[in-house]
């Protein structure tokens, strides 16, 4: 398919598609956010609507799930974080909430890509915080109160929590996309193996679900699990796990769905300043109140739950393993993202050209393709 | 070995070896370059060993090697590529990046190009490419119309074959219903490569054709012919102009090629050819044992067994080509003697003989298992025979993929074939499980692994879910898998897959019922209903929320409704909803319940453009005084109120009413938030009246009142009210 004009006046920061893939938003510099929509059956992209939607650069979109209605949130340098409603498939957007709590321009928002107990919204800005929003009551989606904020790392940041103007910030957020971890859990949870347990295959994969809400944030190069946990009686967000080894700025993390390999662990992948795409491995241990282990030479390896992060004995947690790391980019890699079923990953950076790696039978990943921006690439090896 | 045998080919014949060649240095065929494949690893093949798990891991590890050292994979360009060729650098020194994006379900992305210093401004001109997004497809998964088809009716042959086959059960060989659906499949494959033109495709037949043909063949024909038949299909030798350039001469016979073409005609076995050539050859017969011999030779070719039966009269066929070489020995004529003895070794099987007239390994392995002894068994020891004369081409994934069945190494077949088209290699990985054949597969290392059968058709039905109009077939592969990951991949797409039409909706909630995908089917009802209520359709929606006992969202709705006609007045409602309103027995008690406030305030519309002033107050009247009111709407109703307690008009309200409401409004006035809340909301829809008149009905009592502050709306109210308790004083009621 052609290239199209979106009719921005500015650099594009970021684009997000709806639940369903039928809507695309893009948002600029120039302040506007654009809809198009996918037209069936040419697949191609024609503009729906265009709304003045901030004060200053826009940096990132999040469409809302759609039991929710048509409902796009976007974050901006003007430091405030914007929900805006549809009504009408998409042609006109009416703002109904403005979150400004960030000290900062805000970097990435991200709704939670699950249903269950409300709608909520994750965001992280220049100043380091990550914050958590509920919409408690989905009939009304004007009420917003900020449930969680917390600073991912003071590393690059001022004691102001704001990042050293010397420092070219980035951050990142990603929800786990399932909202549940599975039959891992509920193996440690009851002291049984899964396998043991003699029950029809749907009963299995319902029993195996437990709830539980985690996201992943990026602050300069520190990149944190947080999960919500039962402390003192209430459920609350905590950072829970470290993955280690960035050396460079985390520009971009993508939590990738837990669906393929049947809930036994999950994958979440990074994208660094200094090259590398790494695809994390999180598979469910007791912590045991082990301290973290050293982060082997900067390679494959297995660490455990960071104890500066408090893991009790009792804990459930994540053994943190890399499974997998390219440079093939040579440079800058600034964007990963999952298909839907957590087999494909993307990767896209400085070097303008996407890359695509595939998991093959053994879990591990290995090159699918490369698509590039750069004329005269078709049908070549890439070297 | 045998001493007979041409010692030289023609040129067009692309140059096989002499025997003597047998003995040189490097032998085989070069690599070939394939435009579009990856060099796969470094083949254990030649030693043989029947590789499992080790096999696949061995694939991947050696691309990971592969990909640190040589990273050679398919790369395309997108379309109207933004960065002009050779101009990287200067594209990046504008400090720009590339990003890109997948959506929730297809595969089909977005790429689009980023400033790389976001934060502190970006000086650099932005030229129009900089304003574009690029759409890009993941490599190998999109779907043409042609390629769907093929998913679609692979598909239905695999239903089919479902409800046929009893898997776990013992099968009768004679009662094998595997050659048939192979063969139909088989066919369908090769009717979309021809569609299609895709290399990858056209590579994956001959695998598949490969595989068919090595272990569900036809019981109709020999295992030995089938393989031959695929290698004459794969590299059809002689060409049909090689044959045609020597036989249109005047004497073929005395072509320098003629022994080379009826050698290759046996070789391929194809007997009646070659027989026809030795009689249309002019071959020159001075004595009758030379005439006997032909006449011999055309006899066994004619003969040779094929078919159910082939077997069992190999041996006593094989003897009369043994007899029939010894007997060319007596030939006078040196040339005659030598082509005949040629052929008789090749029809007796003569290793030495076939191998040297061989021009590659499938070759070799063919005419080995052909002519020598057709037992399956033997067919891998076959393979290390002609594999040590003609290396594999392992940069050809289909050569690799073929020397895999052939050495009988399945799995790693099946890995190769994955990288060529997954839906070819999921299906015949299922042929293979059917078969029994990956048994010796499943072990102790696999198994933190799912079925490695099961893998392919996961990866398969990822693309089908992920590409439209083949979702379902991909849910239907998944259903068939061991384990929980294909459920969890339904349940992963499921509220993704978009809901056209109300026919789509059902398929996918009688899905989640089969599988009790409770909260998705949730998920699926909320996303429609919100999908009516953005098409005007509130009835159904309200339907469809009642069927998930989601009351509060209903509660939601039915406020809504109230506001929405407080604020831009009465809109008819749609079919479903007007039946609900005009008939309320109709409605389910879970939406009666909580459409109550809205239908009595459309009740009181109804009277007041009846024109039934007594009957619209006691609607409005009630609704004014419903506990469960929310505060925001209180004023508004309470403007409703203005025109019906007018003195120009005949008393409305009897006294106690008029009494109640006054109360009602000092506990309104009493509670800051909800007066608050209902002053502005009064605000509003005045304010909706003057930014709307032309479209405002002339009987809304907002026509009259539209300049009027909310505060002085209610103040009027009150005044009005106060005024009608004295009327009725003093008009002794």
């Amino acid at each position: 398919m052609n290239a199209i004009a979106t009719g921005h006046e500015d650099l594009i920061h970021d684009i997000a598609y709806d639940h369903y893939g039928r809507l695309l938003a893009t948002c600029s510099s120039d302040q506007f956010i654009k809809l198009f929509t996918r037209v069936v059956p040419s697949a191609e992209w024609t503009l729906l609507s265009s709304f003045k939607a901030h004060d200053a650069n826009i940096f990132s979109l999040s469409f809302a799930p759609p039991q929710y209605g048509l409902l796009l949130a976007s974050c901006s340098e003007d430091q405030t974080v914007r929900v805006h409603s549809s009504i009408d498939n998409g042609h006109t957007f009416a703002k109904i909430a403005t979150l400004s709590d960030s000290g900062g321009p805000v970097h990435q928002v991200a709704f939670a890509k699950f249903g269950g107990h409300g709608l909520k919204l994750a965001c992280i800005g220049a100043d380091g915080v990550v914050r958590v929003y509920h919409a408690a009551d989905p009939a009304d989606l004007r009420q917003w109160h900020l449930a969680f904020e917390k600073v991912v790392d003071k590393d690059g940041l001022l004691s102001t929590g704001v990042a050293a103007r010397d420092l070219q910030g980035d951050f990142a957020v990603d929800w786990c996309p399932s909202g549940t971890v599975r039959a891992s859990w509920f193996t440690y949870e009851l002291g049984i193996d899964m396998d043991d347990v003699e029950l029809p295959r749907v009963d299995r994969l319902t029993i195996a679900e437990l709830a539980v809400e985690q996201f992943v944030a990026s602050s300069m190069s520190k990149v944190v699990v947080f999960r919500k946990r039962l402390n003192g009686g209430i459920y609350e967000y905590e950072p829970t796990e470290e993955l280690p080894g960035h050396t460079d700025i985390v520009r971009d993390v993508a939590w990738a769905s837990n669906a393929s390999v049947g809930g036994r662990y999950e994958l979440i992948a990074t994208a660094c300043k200094d090259g590398w795409v790494r695809i994390f491995k999180l598979t469910t241990r007791r912590m045991g109140g082990v301290p973290a282990t050293e982060y082997r030479n900067g390679g494959a390896g297995t660490v455990s739950g960071n104890s500066e992060i408090g893991a009790d004995e009792d804990d459930l947690g994540y053994e943190v393993e890399l499974l997998d790391q390219f440079d093939h980019h040579k440079s800058e890699v600034w964007k990963v993202s999952w298909n839907f079923s957590g087999t494909v990953l993307s990767s896209s950076g400085d070097d303008g050209r996407v890359r695509f790696w595939r998991a093959a039978y053994t879990g591990k990943f290995v090159g699918l393709g490369v698509a590039s921006a750069e004329q005269g690439s078709n049908d070549e090896m890439d070297d | 070995m045998s001493g007979a045998g041409p010692t030289s080919f023609s040129p067009s014949f692309g140059g096989p070896r002499p025997i003597l060649s047998t003995f040189e240095g490097p032998m085989g065929t070069p690599a070939k370059e394939s435009s579009s494949t990856t060099k796969l690893f470094t083949s254990p093949l030649a030693t043989g060993r029947t590789t499992t798990v080790e096999g696949i891991r061995d694939t991947s590890e050696a691309e990971e090697e592969m990909k640190d050292e040589d990273d050679s994979v398919f790369t395309y360009t997108l379309q109207d590529a933004p960065i002009a060729a050779g101009r990287l650098r200067d594209w990046q020194d504008r400090k720009r990046t590339l990003k890109f994006t997948l959506p929730p379900l297809y595969n089909s992305g977005i790429a689009w190009i980023d400033g790389k210093k976001v934060d502190g401004g970006d000086q650099v001109p932005i030229v129009p490419d900089e304003m574009k997004i690029f759409p890009a497809e993941i490599p190998d998964s999109a779907y043409s119309d042609e390629y769907t088809k093929f998913v679609v009716d692979s598909h239905e042959l695999y239903r089919a074959l479902s409800d046929a086959d009893q898997i776990g059960e013992p099968m009768d060989p004679s009662e094998n219903i595997l050659p048939k659906y192979a063969t139909t499949f088989l066919e369908i494959l090769d009717a979309a490569r021809r569609r299609i033109f895709d290399e990858r495709l056209s590579e994956a037949y001959v695998v598949c054709h490969c595989l068919f043909a090595s272990y569900f063949a036809d019981p109709g024909i020999m295992r030995a012919e089938a393989v031959m038949d695929w290698l004459n299909q794969y590299d059809p030798r002689p060409t049909t102009e090689e044959t045609r350039d020597i036989m249109t001469t005047p004497v073929p016979y005395d072509e320098p090629g003629f022994w080379e073409l009826v050698q290759k005609l046996a070789l391929r076995g194809l007997f009646f050819q070659c027989s026809n050539c030795l009689k249309e050859a002019g071959t020159p017969c001075a004595d009758p044992e030379s005439k006997r011999a032909l006449q011999t030779a055309t006899s066994i070719l004619e003969t040779a067994p094929k078919g159910a039966k082939a077997f069992e009269g190999h041996r006593q066929w094989r003897a009369r080509a043994i007899a029939f070489g010894e007997q060319c020995t007596k030939l006078l004529d040196a040339r005659l003697r030598r082509g005949l003895i040629a052929l008789a070794n090749i029809l007796r099987g003569d290793s030495d003989t076939i191998l040297a007239l061989s021009e590659s390994w499938q070759e070799g392995t063919a005419a080995l298992f052909l002519f020598h002894d057709p037992a399956p068994s033997r067919l891998p020891e076959y393979y290390q025979m002609a594999v040590a004369e003609f290396p594999v081409d392992l940069t050809v994934i289909s050569e690799a993929g073929c020397a895999a069945i052939i050495a009988g190494d399945i799995p790693k077949a099946l890995s190769v074939a994955e990288r060529l088209d997954v839906c070819v290699a999921a299906h015949i990985a299922d042929f293979c499980d059917r078969q029994r054949m990956l048994d010796d597969f499943y072990n102790i290392e696999t198994l933190d692994l799912p079925p490695f059968r099961d893998w392919l058709f996961m990866a398969h039905a990822i693309n089908c879910c992920a590409n439209p109009g083949t979702w379902f077939i991909g849910v239907a592969y998944l259903k068939d898998t061991e384990g929980t990951a294909g459920l969890s991949i339904i349940r992963e797409s499921i509220t993704h897959v978009y809901l056209d039409t109300e026919a789509t909706l059902t398929e996918l909630l009688d899905l989640c019922k089969e599988l009790q995908f409770d909260t998705e089917a949730r998920q699926i009802v909320m996303a429609w209903s919100k999908l009516q209520l953005s098409r005007n359709q509130v009835g159904s929606a309200l339907e469809w929320l009642d069927s998930i006992g989601n009351s509060l969202e209903i509660r939601a709705i039915t406020w809504q409704l109230l506001e929405s006609n407080l604020l831009k007045g009465l809109t008819l409602p749609d079919a479903i909803l007007q039946r609900y309103l005009v008939s309320p027995h109709l409605c389910p008690a879970m939406i009666r319940e909580f459409i109550a406030p809205y239908a009595t305030y459309f009740a009181f519309k109804g009277h007041l453009n009846e024109g039934d002033i007594v009957e619209a107050a006691q609607y409005l009247a009630s609704l004014i005084q419903f506990g469960f009111l929310p505060g925001r709407f209180f004023g508004a109703l309470l403007g409703e109120l203005l025109p019906l307690i007018d003195r120009s008009q005949p008393r409305a309200l009897p006294t106690t009413e008029l009494i109640a409401i006054m109360n009602s409004l000092y506990q309104w006035e009493k509670d800051t938030r909800k007066y608050t809340e209902g002053i502005q909301f009064l605000a509003k829809s005045l304010s909706a009246t003057r930014e709307a008149a032309a479209d405002m009905a002339e009987d809304d009592w907002r026509v009259e009142y539209g300049n009027v502050s909310a505060k002085e709306v209610i103040k009027l109210v009150r005044s009005k009210l106060v005024t009608e308790v004295s009327r009725a004083y003093l008009e002794g009621v």
